[in-house]
């Protein structure tokens, strides 16, 4: 998609601050492909999906014009906030005017089972992309063949020894290799909780 | 392992950034449960372990959000970087996002977009600007290199210059810092390369599109005085959706009238898109990119570059000798024009190209306008007039039919066998069979045929024979015969090429018109000819410039045929200064530059130019003809000269014969027991299982599971004997030395230049040295390295223990980049300390390199900041091999297991002579002691392998708290 660079700008627009900007670019990069699946998830094809995370994302960014810094509030953590009610409210099935000749306190009551679902989901989707971009790192870190050993056995479900055979190696080096990419995963997940 | 070391699973997992390979441990692995629990536990709780597997799934929303939302592909997909971009992105300052790679100035790098010969491209997002670009980074390892550092900043100079919408531009350009970068928009789309290895040849019309573009954009830097030296698809952008062709790389790009940096005959370049100027190292000029561009031209017609070879040697041989396959033998649809605006480009001299690249440009732009409304507008005229130029040697080609061709090979036969019979039995009449079809005008080739009939049943009538070949030349012109110009030049050459075979003079007149009509490419093509009837002739370029120049001399016109014999000469001197050739005595050629002897001084260098190329039955043919010299009066200067000359040709034969036994010198299987990359030693515990296997052209590096593979080629002569070796289309020049079982060898990585020595002098910082053992299959293991210990020590030995001696483990690496104290760090880093101390004293020019301004102990972060320089695979050194001058060694006079020695450093590290003494342990050579006279200290390796720094005198105190203690 070529249009990740020009609504950036008009996303980032809002922000002002240095490491606020960092907190919001950080945000994108993990959030797009997290509200992108969920709405795909719903149903939504491949362009509708990308308007719904254009326009989740607007919706954000309109609000960071409201974010007044307090004391002890981070701004990564109040962006996150915001996120998920904006996330949740619009992903969240049963819109608002169709709940007819109900009360607000009954739509509410009606949607909330669905929110929890769609909120362990957004925790789940969330942590999910937070280990494929720490493996993206560590995978560009290693030669493919340690990658492979890992990627067969944990991921693909192989055993050590079918794995040993398909790449060509011996059962310890799989072994090794494995256990050096969980080590390194285990590293570099850690560095991106460090941040939030 | 015999019993568990749950250590050593702590180790494993903690050295996987420092490539330490601990085999046994492996090994060990792959049969113990316990061990294998363990490691995986120190990895990562069974939580992790288990989300991991489930995160990690693919499922069906990954390609798509992918695509739409991430930029981890750029990354992801590539697995292990090469090492220029592992360098480059080693050297990056951290950034808080860990999505992003790091940070260069203030650009968030985000992937790896290629490697070019001078660096890395990256992927980068401008935050100020808001946009994506591409960064161009130098390789810090060039970027040690002066040289280098100045191609660079010129590069971005030339490229800033020029304004137009198919040059790339440059952003901004960043020559300072450690890394020298430029900035260029991000194209997206992709190369020109990749299109055409997606799809194979561009139909015309595209090539004439992208052709016309790319000669725009040449246009507008010959304007500004540039060369871009390297036109080559790889170069060329295609904006994705756009119809726009943008040049980039402007990395060898140079002013022509700037020659402080690249040096003439410093070929750079990829070479298969060389012209022929550049292949030879001359001087170039605009006109070179012209012929680059033809080949990239042809490679857009053809789907293939019109040079391939398997070393860079050997295709900018073809560039220089040969003629590539004529477009439409590989695809008949293109039509002739198209084919003949691309030979015309790639003309071997450069003034039968096109003048400009402006007219090119034109010339393209009314080609594309013609294709697109072929009824509207006609053909340029310049496209339908193909050989248009006055010079006499039109290189353009119009290319035979396949029927042409066969009636020619028919027609060699005939002749062949008609001389020969006329050469034994000169008057029989035997009749050859027609080639003529009966319902069609006779081509060139019949009427030559007939021409030689005749001319066979009455030799004698040269005037008639004459006419003959007159007229024939006629017709041909006015195109009133249903042939080509080259069966033209064809039949000519044939004449030309036959008739040394008949043993007589050629009658001048007829000489002259043969001159006039071959031509040396037409040539080429007859070798071709003769090869597929089965004479083993060789189609290389300068048997036809001999033919040619025959042809001359037999016209009587010697001044042309000394000239294009001057021509051979030139490159038998070339191959001589190249050192494919002894020096041989060439005064013979200059002294038989006669009108009487221009046939044999011919016959005699077409004797040299067979024999170099490896073909000897040819090269004695050719000498003895020339000896035998029956078409000329011989005179006794002749004949001794001629004598002289063979002696000398058997010399260079022997030479080929050891040549081609030299090639096959380094097959096999070799270890590596000495690695030296830019003045860092290599530890031998990563060179354990680096394994080279070369074949007789390739040469592959086995090493931590990846194989790297290069090509190589190999010249015995010079000496020291010279190695070339190839890797992604990148030529480095090297040298080897091939005693026994023990090969070294010394690339040039970075400058460009030849090394001259195997060591580590002073000058080699930015060469790789490699000592290689070959393994034989009985052999055992590390045989060199128990050698190189097994002796008295020598110094070759002591220059790579000196650095090892002086490292610090990457742990307390660590530790000392964190800790406010040197002390805190233990065992060898207090040699290291050691080292560091003395340089305060030195002149202030070590500042430079160093920076140690602490008057005493340095920082810790000054000591990182050194260190970091010598990164090397699992340690840090302060002292590297480059900084070595001079190193002594001899026995102790007491004690045959401990050797004393002297090392001198270069003077801006280290301007003293310090002392050592190293000592066997276990059979091997260990440093174990550093004295510095001048400074009365003296370190020892304890037995516990820390070091303790003593001083000679009591009152020397004043610094040496600090680093006192020695335990940790």
């Amino acid at each position: 998609m070529t249009e990740f660079p020009e609504t950036r700008a008009t996303l980032l627009a809002g922000v002002k601050a240095r490491e606020n900007r960092e907190a919001w670019e950080d945000f994108l990069l993990t959030y797009r492909p997290v509200i992108y699946r969920m709405a795909r998830r719903r149903g939504l094809q491949d362009a509708d999906a990308q308007d719904a995370v254009q326009n989740i994302l607007v919706r954000v960014s309109a609000a960071i014009a409201d974010y007044e810094p307090q004391p002890g509030t981070k701004f990564r953590h109040w962006l996150r906030r915001v996120a998920r009610n904006a996330i949740l409210s619009a992903l969240s099935r049963g819109p608002k005017d169709a709940a007819v000749g109900g009360t607000a306190a009954d739509e509410q009551l009606q949607r909330q089972p669905e929110q929890d679902d769609a909120s362990r989901e957004l925790a789940h989707e969330h942590r999910r992309e937070q280990f494929h971009r720490a493996a993206a790192v560590v995978r560009s870190d290693v030669n493919t063949e340690t990658w492979q050993a890992f990627e067969l056995t944990v991921v693909q479900g192989l055993s050590c020894e079918d794995a040993a055979k398909t790449i060509g190696k011996s059962v310890g080096t799989v072994y090794a290799a494995r256990s050096r990419i969980i080590k390194r995963l285990r590293e570099q997940l850690d560095r991106m909780q460090e941040l939030n | 392992m015999n019993k568990c070391d749950l250590n050593r699973a702590t180790a494993f997992l903690q050295a996987d950034h420092y490539r330490l390979e601990d085999d046994e441990f492996v090994a060990h692995l792959g049969e113990c449960t316990e061990c294998r629990q363990y490691l995986e536990s120190q990895a990562g709780d069974a939580g992790l372990w288990a989300s991991a597997g489930e995160l990690l799934q693919p499922d069906e929303f990954d390609k798509a959000s992918d695509d739409a939302c991430s930029t981890a592909t750029v990354i992801g997909s590539t697995g292990g970087h090469p090492v220029a971009i592992q360098d480059v992105l080693d050297n990056l300052a951290p950034t808080d996002d860990p999505h992003k790679l790091g940070r260069l100035d203030h650009y968030e790098i985000t992937g790896v977009v290629g490697v070019g010969g001078m660096g890395v491209v990256l992927k980068a997002v401008d935050p100020s600007l808001e946009r994506v670009v591409a960064v161009k980074v130098m390789a810090p390892s060039l970027a040690n290199n002066d040289k280098a550092r100045k191609r660079f900043s010129r590069e971005a100079k030339a490229a800033a210059a020029v304004l137009h919408p198919n040059v790339v531009p440059i952003h901004g350009v960043s020559a300072e810092g450690t890394m020298p970068f430029l900035v260029m928009p991000y194209i997206r789309g992709g190369s020109l390369q990749a299109r055409l290895e997606k799809e194979g040849p561009l139909p015309l019309e595209d090539v004439l599109r992208i052709g016309s573009q790319i000669a725009a954009g040449l246009a507008a830097a010959h304007e500004k005085g540039l060369v871009h030296r390297d036109i080559k698809p790889e170069n060329i952008l295609l904006e994705e959706g756009v119809e726009r062709v943008t040049i980039t790389d402007f990395g060898l790009a140079r002013a022509v009238d700037d020659n402080s940096v690249t040096q003439k005959g410093a070929i750079a370049g990829t070479p298969m898109y060389m012209s022929p100027e550049q292949a030879r190292g001359e001087e170039i000029n605009q006109l070179s990119d012209l012929f680059s561009l033809g080949s990239v031209l042809y490679a857009l017609c053809s789907g293939r570059p019109p040079f391939t070879s398997d070393s860079s040697w050997a295709v900018m041989r073809q560039i220089i000798d040969e003629t590539p396959a004529p477009l439409r033998d590989i695809s008949p649809e293109i039509p002739e024009w198209m084919a003949g605006i691309v030979d015309r480009l790639m003309s071997k001299d450069a003034a039968d190209r096109f003048a400009t690249a402006s007219e090119v440009q034109t010339l393209l732009d009314g080609c594309l306008s013609h294709l697109q409304q072929p009824d509207a507008i006609a053909l340029p005229e310049a496209a339908t007039t193909v050989s248009p130029r006055t010079h006499k040697r039109t290189t353009t080609k119009i290319l035979q039919t396949g029927a042409i061709l066969m009636s020619l090979i028919a027609l060699v036969i005939v002749a062949v066998v008609a001389i020969q019979q006329s050469g034994t039995d000169s008057r029989t009449e035997d009749q050859t069979p027609a080639v003529t079809a009966p319902d069609r005008q006779p081509t060139a080739a019949d009427r030559l045929e007939a021409i030689i009939k005749q001319w066979k049943q009455s030799p004698e009538d040269t005037a008639d024979l004459e006419q003959q070949l007159r007229t024939l030349q006629q017709d041909l012109k006015t195109a009133s015969l249903p042939d080509t110009e080259v069966a033209r030049r064809d039949t000519a050459g044939f004449v030309a090429l036959l008739w040394p075979h008949l043993q007589r003079p050629m009658p001048r007149s007829l000489g002259r018109v043969l001159a006039e009509l071959t031509t040396p490419d037409t040539s080429v093509r007859l070798s071709d000819a003769m090869a597929k009837v089965g004479r083993p002739t060789e189609p290389v370029g300068w048997e036809s410039q001999a033919a040619h120049a025959l042809a001359l001399g037999w016209a009587g016109t010697t001044q042309q045929a000394l000239t294009e014999s001057q021509t051979l000469e030139h490159k038998i001197r070339t191959n001589v200064e190249k050192g494919r050739l002894p020096d041989l005595q060439l005064t013979f050629l200059g002294r038989m530059r006669s009108q009487q002897s221009v046939w044999k001084q011919i016959q005699l260098q077409q004797a040299i130019l067979h024999a170099l190329a490896g073909d000897l039955t040819a090269a004695t043919d050719r000498s003895q003809q020339a000896a035998s010299g029956k078409t000329k009066e011989t005179t006794v200067d002749d004949v001794a000269e001629i004598q002289k000359t063979l002696r000398a040709l058997s010399v260079i034969m022997k030479d080929a014969t050891k040549q081609r036994e030299q090639s096959t010198a380094l097959v096999g299987e070799w270890r590596v027991t000495y690695s030296e990359d830019s003045g860092r030693v290599t530890p031998q515990q990563a060179l354990k299982n680096v394994r080279i296997t070369f074949t007789k052209d390739t040469m592959t590096t086995a090493a931590l599971g990846q194989n790297t593979s290069a090509t190589y080629a190999l010249n015995a002569a010079p000496q020291p004997a010279h190695i070339d070796i190839t890797t992604l289309g990148r030529t480095q020049p090297g040298i080897y030395d091939l005693q026994g079982d023990t090969l070294r060898i010394c690339i040039s990585e970075a400058s460009g230049d030849r090394p001259t020595a195997f060591d580590s002098q002073l000058d080699s910082v930015n060469d790789v040295v490699l000592i290689l053992k070959r393994v034989r299959e009985t052999g055992g293991t590390n045989v060199s390295m128990d050698d190189l210990h097994a002796g008295p020590l020598k110094p070759t030995l002591a220059r790579t223990l000196l650095p090892q001696a002086a490292s610090i483990s990457v742990a307390d690496f660590k530790k000392l980049s964190t800790s406010p104290r040197p002390d805190a760090v233990s065992n060898q880093s207090l040699s290291l300390v050691l080292m560091s101390l003395d340089v305060k004293e030195e002149e202030p020019d070590f500042v430079d390199d160093l920076q140690f301004a602490y008057n005493g102990v340095p920082k810790p972060s000054e000591l990182v900041e050194a260190m970091s320089l010598s990164q090397a695979d699992g340690y840090f050194s302060f002292i590297q091999p480059s900084y070595i001058t001079d190193c002594h060694c001899q026995p102790a006079p007491d004690d045959a297991s401990r050797s004393v020695g002297t090392v001198s450093f270069k003077s801006s590290v280290y301007k003293a002579t310090v002392s050592f003494q190293a000592e066997k342990r276990d059979g091997r050579w260990v440093i174990c002691q550093f004295h510095l006279p001048h400074r009365g200290i003296t370190t020892e390796l304890t037995d516990n392998g820390h070091w303790r720094r003593t001083t000679d005198a009591a009152d020397d105190s004043t610094d040496s708290g600090a680093v006192e203690k020695s335990d940790n």
